[in-house]
């Protein structure tokens, strides 16, 4: 079907945006005064993707484009792909913002600005999501099932009622207390997802972010311990240090692999091991570490002068506070971002990722690349640990948190390394943490969430890969549809 | 040549018949009704231009794909190929275009890989792939390592991989591709040898000339279905061309001469080392023009490789000196290289000449990622790049919906024209052209001519080197000849013939001893040695 | 041992020569060093008991891994394959009384995981990195899991460990410990040494040291003797050859992978049940990994591997005997080493190669005299110092399968 089937009137994008936007907002803002306003925000949006639904033809051309600028409304796969994934994401979206509005303005207002975001949604994304990008969304919405699927079997195998125990997680998890608790543990795990996806991107695995960041952490706990300076200044070199100690380590590992060619996977994991040699060699009275408890040792408590304050949570309903550090983890996503999509250095890094042989021809400094990368991916790696070191604890001890590199490595796997693919990777998996904090209270066991996280990962990536490749072969069949090709592609194109 | 028309005639049922064979990939129909009936003891050739869809039919009838539609029949039965150990139980072998062999595996293990069942792997196969060698006249070693083979031995290992399971057809998907003339010959005894014993050949190439020397009838694919079917005895490589392509064939050559006296590119003495210490190029020495195309013939393998990648910067030069327009760039990185206006199209595109994930945009920053207009300074200029890939995919007549699709959703042809007009955006001094027409369609194939003419005219500097010897002859201003990593010889392009060039690459000199005479009035610049300075175009 | 078969374009015998000498020359340098330095631990029996306890669990991690390369697919989920063998092997050795049923339990437990990452790996081609690295966090988690499951009510045992189990049966030649063990006690140069290395090699050997000794000659046998072998070898080097001849190129994947898991499975319960007499959280120690190196230290060849996994055990069981003053008397022989590397690049011309080896042979040197033990922390360690070392200096010359790593589909569609 094409326009030129039916030439009726045409509405322009910006009005018709804006009336599918005051529709949503009104019947939401009606239904409310009735109905539960969760209820009345899915009629709201559902009214309002209806309205986008009949009236796609009237408007002009220009507001809609895929991802990849073929046209793509009114084929099969828009139709049975992307318009269902369109309302799923802005019943969602719209759920979400009413829900956090919700906990600082009055029902009906919080009711009807989520039905505004999600009708608004519904209209955007109607016309603008791709297909391919739609793909993705449906491939993370298939593995969330799977992986709900496995784990409420294996808790029901387990004897234990699956249903109570999502609903109890699901409540615990959403407590005010928890939310903040959620949003510092994901600022942290976020940092080190984000140190892993430097290096994946470039088919780069650093695997060693665990030991970057322990090492970083303590010595920069041991200079701010030691070091009395002035408040900013103390900050600043807290934080230097740290990143420095964590590029040098990865740049062990870069070194090697640039050099000796030995692989990073290997190495970085021994460097993990020696880290752990390492600090546990400076963590002792007879070197860093003094006496923090009667059980337990590290370096000298901070002067608060060097602490880097919290964010009163009142918003959130708690009375605990946020890391002020997360202004430096969304910095660093949004920094990398920026690398990646619109800087030669990105583009290279994306290049040698996807072909070395073709970015060395094209004059890419390919070990350059090698060793640069793996030195930012522990550069941010040596941030891992400083929201936890200037927000709270204040000193490196033996109780500081570890294993989180490799936490970091699930967390970019199911982000699929995009900045902020892994915002919501880290905020879920620390949900999953939190939440499951609730159940040793009911004598299950909380490493269920584990269970859940490793499946997720595993069927995240076996559910993309499958649905990626089919992708590619759907374009590929629509360009030569479009061609009206009947040749074979290449000679040896199909052997792939 | 002369070969007699079915050497042996065996009566009985046909070796194969296909018939209405249709098969869809996503997106394109390769194959659709496709009849063939092959006569068992004779070579029968399969033609058509490239991606007609002769390897995708092959790949069929080996049991690598099932077809969508249509019978296969061997010796009047009908068979349903699941994979290519059924095709190997009905006496079918394969000889790919691109060589199926483990590099790190030796020949013996190479050859009984998968047919273990008949001798094991140990005494018995060796001396069975013995026999089989001295049988047909193949001279393989059973213990060499693969890695350590050329070409044509390996070509061998793979007919004799097909000897060893008993074949009675023998498919071989453009066996010449990589093979100078006289290998050529060898390998058409060989196919006469096995003729005489009884089996049959089916032969697939483009090159019309040897299809007619050595096959006993030729089917003509023509976008995806047969055409036609003819006997060589009756017909003529012209005929043949109308057949395949609905028209001529494009020839390669060029018009009147734009050499000029200015010296583009020098090279002088380069020699560049194996990790061995051994020397893979030689002492080369060439001096390019403005508005010269310098072609290098030479069986692969013997240096052109890595002279080009000495060039661009890609392998450290062990001696001698690369001087461009004077400047001495010899040890420059490929990026600086490329930024003082080099071109390059690599011989193999997808590992070297584009991100087959990537969108053209992108693709058309590769490479240029430090020059106007795909970047401004150290920021990518994501306008400037989409717009001059507009002007490429306009200007190079690239068949693409938009410039957004990756450049795995292209044909081959038309990666290649984007790629050739990403490299000539910019306006390079300089082109380094490898293998710019392989694998491509003819259409693509003369355009791609077309615009090196074009570029040449304007008065790029270019080096050529191919393994096509008619697009060497045709397209050169000047020819020299590549032998283990020194330029052995130079031929005169209007003059010289493919025997003798081939002769040449072989190291039998230009003069070989089945060359025609009326060569001497060209071939005269070199005596098979290697004691010359320049190649002085003008 | 076993002999390594000629590798690339050598001739036959010339790579099992070289690795017996290189074994040789190990052996009477740690015998100098050992009267040098008067470090009795070097070569002491004890030590080199020892050292087939900790070599062992890496050499059978380093086979598994050299089973799913060879077929092309990189297992780095080895280390978890191993915790599903520790913790399987442990739970069914103490319910049934009985090391043989953990024994199967725990290989099955491994080859459960191999399974896991073939499906990811080979049908769905996922990066295999990726893979294995889901899988090492999904072993940890699901352990732990049952662990709180199964062990909640018994005594002794919770969320980290699991009761005491039974053991394996030891081996051991008759009347040898009597004969050579006073010779052993003489410190005779390189006589002791050999006396020690006897008793050490036949006294006190647990019936699964000797199993796991002999998976090395059958991976041997299996995969160079054999057709199956050779199919699965060629699939790790061109899977298109493999495939275009008819070899079943998914199924031996699959096969050789789930090998893998049973092999790092077998590894895991050593550690469990002889190793130790329990199943411990964190038990692997991240051997799964170090035999993965040892594996790429021994170019990816049964001998090679046992080579490696003996020099990985060797450190760690010094380290464990003889403290940091033994590893202290290793930095010695290093230095040496470095000294010498640096004479022969000089002869091969390689000058900064040559005076990097220098120096660092003089560093080494200067900490070894200026100290008199290494601090235990690192010494811990110096098994993975160890695998790094090693890996920088011959990471260059060695031969993977070519076609490993790649996420490669059969080409019908």
């Amino acid at each position: 079907m094409t326009d030129a089937d039916r030439p009726t009137r045409t509405l322009p994008g910006p009005a018709a945006l804006a009336i599918a936007a005051v529709l949503g907002t009104a019947v939401t803002f009606v239904v409310d005064m009735g109905l539960l306003w969760w209820a009345a925000l899915i009629i709201g949006v559902v009214v309002a993707f209806a309205f986008v639904v009949l009236t796609r033809d009237m408007v002009p051309e220009e507001f809609r484009a895929g991802a990849d600028g073929t046209r793509e409304e009114g084929t099969a796969l828009h139709n049975t792909l992307v318009v269902p994934m369109v309302l799923v994401l802005s019943l969602a979206g719209g759920l979400l913002s009413a829900w956090l509005l919700d906990l600082q303005l009055i029902e009906p207002v919080a009711a009807a600005l989520g039905g505004l975001i999600g009708s608004a949604l519904a209209f955007v994304l109607f016309h603008r999501l791709g297909a391919m990008l739609a793909l993705s969304f449906a491939a993370v919405l298939v593995a969330g099932v799977i992986a709900t699927g496995v784990t409420a079997a294996v808790l029901f195998f387990s004897g234990i009622p699956p249903t109570a125990t999502f609903a109890r997680m699901l409540e615990y998890g959403t407590r005010p207390d928890s939310m903040v608790q959620i949003i510092n543990d994901s600022t942290t795990y976020y940092l080190a997802a984000v140190a892993v996806a430097i290096g994946f991107k470039m088919k780069l695995f650093n695997i060693g972010v665990d030991g970057q960041y322990r090492l970083a952490a303590l010595l920069a706990a041991a200079v701010g311990g030691y070091l009395i300076l002035p408040p900013v200044i103390s900050q600043i070199v807290v934080i230097a240090t740290a990143v420095a100690v964590g590029g040098a380590w990865a740049g062990i590992a870069g070194y090697l692999k640039v050099a000796r060619g030995v692989s990073e996977v290997i190495s970085t994991i021994m460097l993990n091991a020696i880290a752990t040699g390492i600090t546990a060699y400076l963590l002792s009275t007879d070197r860093l570490a003094v006496q923090i408890s009667t059980n337990n040792i590290g370096t000298p408590p901070m002067e608060e002068s060097a602490w880097v304050p919290g964010i009163p949570a009142g918003f959130l309903g708690s009375d605990n506070e946020i890391f002020g550090l997360v202004f430096l983890a969304a910095a660093v996503g949004v920094a990398y971002s920026v690398m990646l999509n619109r800087t030669r250095f990105g583009f290279e890094l994306r290049a040698t990722g996807q072909s070395q042989s073709a970015a060395e021809a094209s004059g890419v400094n390919v070990k350059k690349m090698v060793f640069l990368s793996m030195l930012f991916s522990g550069m941010v790696a040596g941030l891992v640990g400083l929201p936890q070191l200037l927000g709270s604890s204040h000193y490196y001890a033996l109780d500081f948190p570890t294993g989180i590199g490799f936490i970091g490595i699930a967390i970019a796997l199911l982000g699929r390394n995009h900045p902020v693919g892994i915002v919501f990777a880290a905020l879920f998996w620390s949900f999953l943490n939190q939440a499951a904090g609730i159940l040793p209270f009911d004598a299950i066991p909380q490493e269920i969430a584990v269970i859940a996280q490793a499946t997720i990962v595993l069927t995240v990536v076996v559910v993309y890969e499958v649905v990626h490749r089919w992708g590619r072969r759907y374009q590929q069949q629509q360009i030569g549809r479009q061609l009206g090709g009947t040749v074979e592609t290449t000679g040896g194109g199909e052997a792939k | 040549m002369s070969s007699t028309p079915s050497g042996v005639e065996t009566s009985g049922p046909p070796a194969v018949e296909l018939h209405g064979i249709t098969k869809r990939f996503p997106g394109v129909v390769a194959n659709h009704d496709i009849d063939i009936t092959v006569a068992p003891g004779t070579v029968h050739a399969i033609v058509g231009e490239n991606g007609a869809g002769k390897s995708t039919l092959m790949k069929t009838l080996y049991g690598m794909h099932r077809p969508d539609e249509g019978r296969i029949l061997i010796r009047g039965q009908e068979v349903r190929f699941h994979s290519p150990s059924d095709a190997i139980r009905h006496g079918i072998g394969m000889v790919h275009q691109h060589f199926m062999l483990a590099d790190n595996l030796t020949v013996l293990e190479n050859v009984v890989l998968g047919a273990e069942r008949e001798y094991g792997i140990g005494r018995r196969a060796r001396a069975r792939i013995q026999e089989l060698s001295d049988q047909y006249g193949l001279g393989v070693d059973p213990d060499r390592l693969m890695e350590d083979l050329g070409v044509g031995d390996r070509q061998r290992v793979e007919i004799l991989k097909v000897l060893y399971r008993g074949a009675k057809t023998i498919i071989l998907d453009e066996p010449t591709a990589v093979l100078v003339p006289q290998e050529v010959d060898e390998l058409f005894d060989n196919l006469r040898e096995l003729k005489r014993e009884g089996l049959t050949v089916i032969f697939i190439s483009h090159k019309l000339d040897e299809v007619l020397s050595v096959a006993d009838e030729i089917t003509v694919i023509r976008r995806g279905t047969t055409v036609a079917t003819a006997d060589p005895g009756s017909t003529t490589a012209r005929e043949l061309a109308t057949l395949m392509v609905g028209g001529e064939l494009p020839v390669p050559e060029l018009r009147e001469s734009t050499v000029t006296d200015h010296v583009v590119l020098s090279l002088d003495g380069v020699t560049v080392a194996a990790p061995d210490g051994r020397p893979v190029v030689d002492g080369v020495s060439v001096d390019i023009h403005k508005g010269e195309i310098v072609g290098i013939a030479g069986v692969e393998g013997n240096g052109q490789s890595e002279l080009i990648a000495a060039i661009m910067g890609m392998r450290p030069v062990a001696s001698g000196s690369i001087a461009l327009e004077g400047r001495d760039i010899t040890g420059w990185s490929t990026l600086k290289v490329r930024e003082a206006g080099v071109g390059y199209i690599p011989e193999d595109r997808h590992r070297h000449g584009v991100l087959l994930e990537s969108p053209l945009w992108e693709n058309r920053i590769l490479g240029h990622q430090t020059k106007a207009p795909s970047v401004r300074g150290r920021w990518i200029n994501r306008a400037g790049a989409r717009a001059d890939s507009e002007r490429i995919v306009e200007e190079y007549d690239v068949r693409t919906p938009n410039i957004d699709v990756i450049a795995d959703a292209l044909s081959g042809g038309n990666q290649q024209k984007f790629i050739i007009g990403r490299e000539m955006s910019g306006a390079p001094r300089f082109l380094v052209a490898a293998h710019p027409t392989r694998g491509v369609d003819v259409g693509a194939q003369s355009a791609i001519w077309e615009q090196l003419r074009e570029a040449r005219a304007a008065g790029l500097a270019v080096l050529l080197v191919s393994a096509d010897l008619d697009e060497l002859i045709g397209m050169s201003d000047t020819l020299h000849v590549i032998l283990r990593g020194r330029l052995v010889a130079q031929a005169d392009p209007t003059t010289v013939t493919p025997e003798q060039l081939g002769s040449a690459m072989t190291g039998a000199g230009l003069h070989g001893e089945d060359g025609p005479t009326e060569g001497d009035s060209g071939a005269d610049g070199a005596d098979g040695a290697d004691r010359r300075e320049n190649g002085g175009g003008a | 041992m076993e002999p390594v078969r000629r590798p690339a374009g050598r001739p036959s015998g010339w790579g099992r020569w070289r690795l017996l000498s290189l074994v040789g020359a190990v052996f009477v340098s740690l015998a100098g060093l050992r009267v040098i330095t008067g470090q009795d631990m070097l070569t002491d029996a004890g030590t080199i008991n020892t050292t087939l306890t900790f070599a062992v669990p890496i050499g059978l991690a380093g086979l598994g891994g050299l089973w799913a390369e060879r077929a092309g697919i990189i297992n780095i989920g080895l280390e978890g394959m191993m915790i599903l063998g520790t913790w399987f092997g442990a739970y069914f050795a103490w319910a049934f009384d009985n090391p043989w049923i953990g024994l199967l339990a725990g290989i099955l437990g491994g080859m459960a995981g191999g399974l896991l990452h073939a499906v990811a790996t080979v049908t769905f081609a996922v990066d295999h990195i990726v893979s294995g690295v889901a899988i090492n966090i999904l072993a940890l988690g699901a352990m732990r899991y049952m662990s709180i499951l199964l062990y909640s009510d018994v005594p002794g045992a919770g969320a980290a460990q699991s009761p005491t189990t039974p053991g394996f049966p030891t081996l051991g030649l008759p009347f040898v410990g009597e004969a050579f063990g006073p010779l052993a006690d003489r410190g005779w140069f390189l006589v002791s040494d050999l006396a020690s290395l006897v008793v050490g090699l036949t006294t006190r050997m647990s019936a699964l040291t000797l199993v796991a000794l002999l998976m090395i000659p059958l991976t041997y046998l299996v995969l160079w003797r054999t057709a199956f072998g050779l199919r699965l070898r060629s699939v790790g080097e061109n899977p298109d050859a493999s495939e275009s001849l008819g070899v079943r190129v998914y199924s031996l994947k699959y096969v050789a992978v789930v090998v893998s898991g049973g092999l790092a499975g077998m590894g895991g319960v050593f550690l469990a049940l002889v190793a130790s007499n329990i199943y411990q959280e964190g038990q692997t120690g991240g051997r799964g990994f170090i035999g993965l190196a040892a594996m790429i230290f021994g170019n990816w060849r049964p001998g090679g591997v046992a080579m490696g996994a003996g020099l990985f055990g060797y450190t760690d069981a010094l380290q464990l005997r003889g403290g940091g003053e033994a590893i202290h008397a290793l930095l010695l022989l290093l230095a040496a080493v470095l000294l010498l590397v640096a004479v022969w690049q000089v002869r091969k011309d390689r000058k900064g190669i040559a005076v990097a080896s220098v120096v660092a042979g003089v560093l080494l040197l200067v900490w070894y005299f200026t100290t008199d033990s290494l601090p235990r922390e690192l010494a811990t360690y110096s098994p993975h110092i160890t695998t790094l070392l090693v890996l920088s200096l011959a990471s260059q010359r060695l031969r993977p399968p070519a076609a490993i790593g790649k996420q490669w589909r059969a080409s019908r569609s």
